[in-house]
């Protein structure tokens, strides 16, 4: 993976995101680093708001929190897996290291795998790549891209 | 407890009980039988002297009666022999009357000088049937003393006794006496049932005796055991219990009689001697029996009353309360000691009851106490969970946006800016791994912590976990590696989570306290069990801090905290984890050499087609 370099920001280029966090500042950080990588991304502060933005957008794959007022994750991943045409789009958890139970949990859940946090900025495009590459569709479009 | 200390008590009472009793029915026995036996010789001997007074009464009755038949005879025979010739004929009507008078005297002879006939009566006495002058009786008439002829039976069987004797004029008188007579005195009368009277003579022939055929044969009692007593007796004897010449057990007398050296002699089966005494003996023995067993019963039943029906309510209610029922009370009919003990055992009940009443009252306040503090406690774990998650989300931005500065990714930063950036990296991941630190520790404290094995490639680890340490060593100039020594299974089966925390926090550790030199961590088996050791060349512990660096929030000592960073928890959670995982940590040190630390885990064997899970990192 020398190819994806963290310099290398185009990557992502062509691939819609949609992020999902209550923190702000997290938000704002995993925007950045996607857009850095070149994904059109877009952001919602809660589960609500990402599944209208999931909707709307049919975005390539979805990072989102797990603890969010209004609409948790757990409820998120509950309604997308509920919606046929939504069900197909990977999405990510974004897991505390710290809460163990979380990661099965998850899994168990239908995320299709998670991102721990705190976010690693330097190793992010390695992990997220290594997480696309394994859904055969995206890594099918990653080659294409590259 | 209690329970396993208590001793059967149905053993324990038992035991008293015959403890009682046993002595108790021993004495009674004794006493009655004693008292029995003094009774029944008093008895006996009362009785032995009545039979013997009776005895005597009795031969005294017989002499009596033969010394006033003998009187009389010998009256009638000194008349005779004084009485002349002449005399005899006027006297003859006289005479015959005198026979008539004397059942005894059968017959009368009266002769002259020569022989011949004077008087006869009657006048065909036998005595002159035959040739009398040839007959013993004429022969021995002329001795000095008196001729009596042994006791003879007639034609009839009827025993008779022929006595002579010589006149004062010179003739001869002869008498006849009809023993019959005589013998019926004796042998007539009874004294008690079985009971005989008869007459020896002194050589001990049978002179009288109820059995006729006896006295016909000529028995002689010569030979039995109590002739040689009978013959020398002078006076009334009694000779009590003796074996006769018939060989039977009687209770005999003897007394001398008023004619020659005869003796009477009286003899009384045992049996019917003493049949006073007889009957007492068992009316006393029955009634001792008796006595005693009542006596026995009522001892019994009086004690099971009175002292072992209280003992054994006192032992159930002793039980009662060791299993835990301290309501139980004692309520017996009781009087005395029983009564007293009755209230003291009521009030120890009374006292245990107060007390568990409080104990309970106590438990139940501390259980209460116990909750409250479970409930803080959790209350405590729910904040720091909380807490640490809300202070990561602010270092997540923080760290993330002075890492991206770092990496030049979209900026750039140079110089005193870049140092700066460089500072707050580094403090915010202390501070990540302080919050890490913390929550892990709080978390194992309270063995909230469950390990989830899974099948781990030792080599992939062993990568991961180098690429993370190779930098801070490099920084510090140290010579690091990290391996697998030959031997070590390439998959092992462990927490993934539990066992990168050990290794890191050793590894960090040693790099951490060392300035310089090397920093070695090696992966090997040993029998059934992982080694991982990590060995450096550092500052090293002293004996006697050795003791205490597996303790939470311990360094060697409080500068360390300041000069090296860290909370003091990665040794304590490192062995933590390693008791979670069934393994020991040991470690030797020489100060200013170095360390080595060593984790002994044990080997889960891996199935060989081991399943790989999805989620990889």
């Amino acid at each position: 993976m020398t190819q994806n370099t963290p310099h290398n920001t185009t990557v992502l280029e062509g691939w819609t995101v949609v992020a999902i966090d209550d923190d702000p500042d997290s938000l704002k950080l995993i925007n950045y680093l996607l857009e850095f990588y070149g994904a059109t991304v877009h952001t919602a502060k809660n589960g609500q708001l990402g599944f209208a933005a999931i909707k709307t957008h049919r975005p390539d794959f979805v990072i989102s929190d797990l603890s969010m007022p209004v609409m948790s994750g757990w409820n998120l991943i509950d309604a997308v897996q509920r919606e046929p045409g939504l069900r197909e789009i990977p999405i990510f958890a974004l897991t505390a290291h710290a809460m163990r139970g979380d990661r099965e949990k998850a899994l168990a859940a239908g995320f299709y795998n998670y991102i721990s946090k705190p976010l690693d900025v330097v190793t992010f495009i390695e992990q997220l790549l290594t997480l696309l590459e394994g859904i055969p569709e995206l890594n099918a479009k990653l080659q294409r891209e590259s | 407890m209690a329970t396993q200390a208590h001793p059967n008590p149905a053993g324990t009472r038992r035991s008293i009980r015959w403890q009682v009793y046993i002595p108790l029915t021993i004495i009674i026995v004794m006493t009655f039988a004693l008292t029995t036996l003094v009774v029944v010789r008093q008895v006996v001997a009362e009785e032995e002297d009545s039979v013997a007074q009776s005895h005597a009464a009795f031969a005294d009755g017989r002499i009596a009666l033969m010394g006033s038949y003998v009187d009389t005879l010998s009256a009638a025979a000194t008349a005779i022999t004084v009485m002349p010739e002449r005399a005899v004929y006027q006297n003859t009507s006289s005479l015959t009357l005198m026979r008539t008078t004397l059942p005894l005297l059968d017959e009368l002879v009266r002769l002259d000088t020569q022989g011949g006939l004077i008087l006869a009566i009657p006048s065909d006495a036998s005595l002159l049937q035959t040739d009398y002058t040839q007959t013993e009786w004429f022969v021995k008439a002329g001795a000095a003393t008196p001729y009596v002829s042994e006791m003879s039976l007639d034609e009839n069987e009827q025993a008779f006794v022929i006595t002579a004797s010589r006149t004062l004029d010179g003739g001869t008188y002869a008498l006849r006496l009809d023993v019959e007579a005589v013998l019926e005195i004796f042998v007539s009368a009874e004294l008690a049932e079985g009971g005989v009277s008869y007459v020896v003579d002194g050589s001990g022939r049978l002179i009288a005796h109820p059995e006729r055929n006896l006295m016909i044969a000529g028995t002689s009692i010569h030979d039995a055991g109590y002739f040689e007593r009978i013959a020398s007796s002078q006076d009334f004897t009694f000779l009590g219990e003796v074996q006769n010449f018939q060989g039977k057990q009687v209770v005999a007398s003897t007394a001398p009689l008023p004619f020659e050296d005869w003796r009477l002699v009286t003899e009384v089966p045992v049996a019917e001697a003493y049949t006073t005494s007889t009957t007492a003996t068992r009316l006393l023995i029955a009634a001792a029996v008796g006595i005693t067993v009542v006596a026995g019963l009522s001892l019994a039943v009086l004690l099971g009353r009175f002292v072992f029906g209280p003992l054994q309510s006192v032992s159930a209610a002793t039980q009662q309360i060791a299993a835990g029922n301290f309501a139980a009370r004692l309520q017996l009919p009781v009087r005395g000691e029983m009564a007293a003990l009755q209230a003291s055992f009521n009030q120890m009940a009374a006292d245990l009851q107060r007390r568990e009443e409080r104990i309970r009252a106590q438990n139940e306040a501390l259980s209460a106490a116990n909750d409250e503090l479970r409930e803080a406690n959790r209350l405590k774990d729910e904040f720091l969970a909380t807490m640490s998650h809300e202070l990561r989300t602010p270092l997540n931005s923080i760290s993330g946006y002075a890492n991206i500065m770092l990496a030049g990714m979209g900026v750039t930063v140079e110089g005193r800016v870049r140092s700066m950036v460089q500072q707050i990296a580094t403090n915010s991941e202390r501070l990540t791994d302080l919050i890490t630190n913390m929550l892990d520790f709080s978390r194992l404290q309270a063995t909230r912590v469950t390990l989830h094995p899974a099948t781990l490639n030792i080599h992939d680890l062993l990568d991961k976990w180098r690429g993370g340490m190779e930098i801070l060593a490099e920084q510090k100039g140290l010579e690091f590696s990290l391996a697998a020594e030959p031997g070590m299974p390439m998959e092992i089966q462990a927490d993934h989570d539990a066992l990168t925390k050990i290794v890191m926090n050793l590894l960090s550790n040693a790099i951490k306290f060392t300035h310089e030199g090397t920093v070695q961590g090696r992966f090997a088996r040993q029998g059934d069990r992982i080694i991982f050791t990590v060995k450096d060349t550092g500052i090293g512990i002293a004996p006697h801090a050795q003791q205490y660096i597996f303790e939470e929030f311990r360094q060697v000592d409080g500068s360390a905290t300041r000069e090296y960073g860290g909370t003091g928890l990665g040794l304590a959670i490192v062995q933590r984890l390693v008791r979670l995982m069934e393994g020991t940590i040991r470690v030797e040190s020489t100060l200013g050499e170095g360390s080595t630390f060593t984790v002994s885990l044990p080997l889960i064997d891996v199935p060989q087609t081991a399943p790989t899970g999805k989620v990889s990192t």
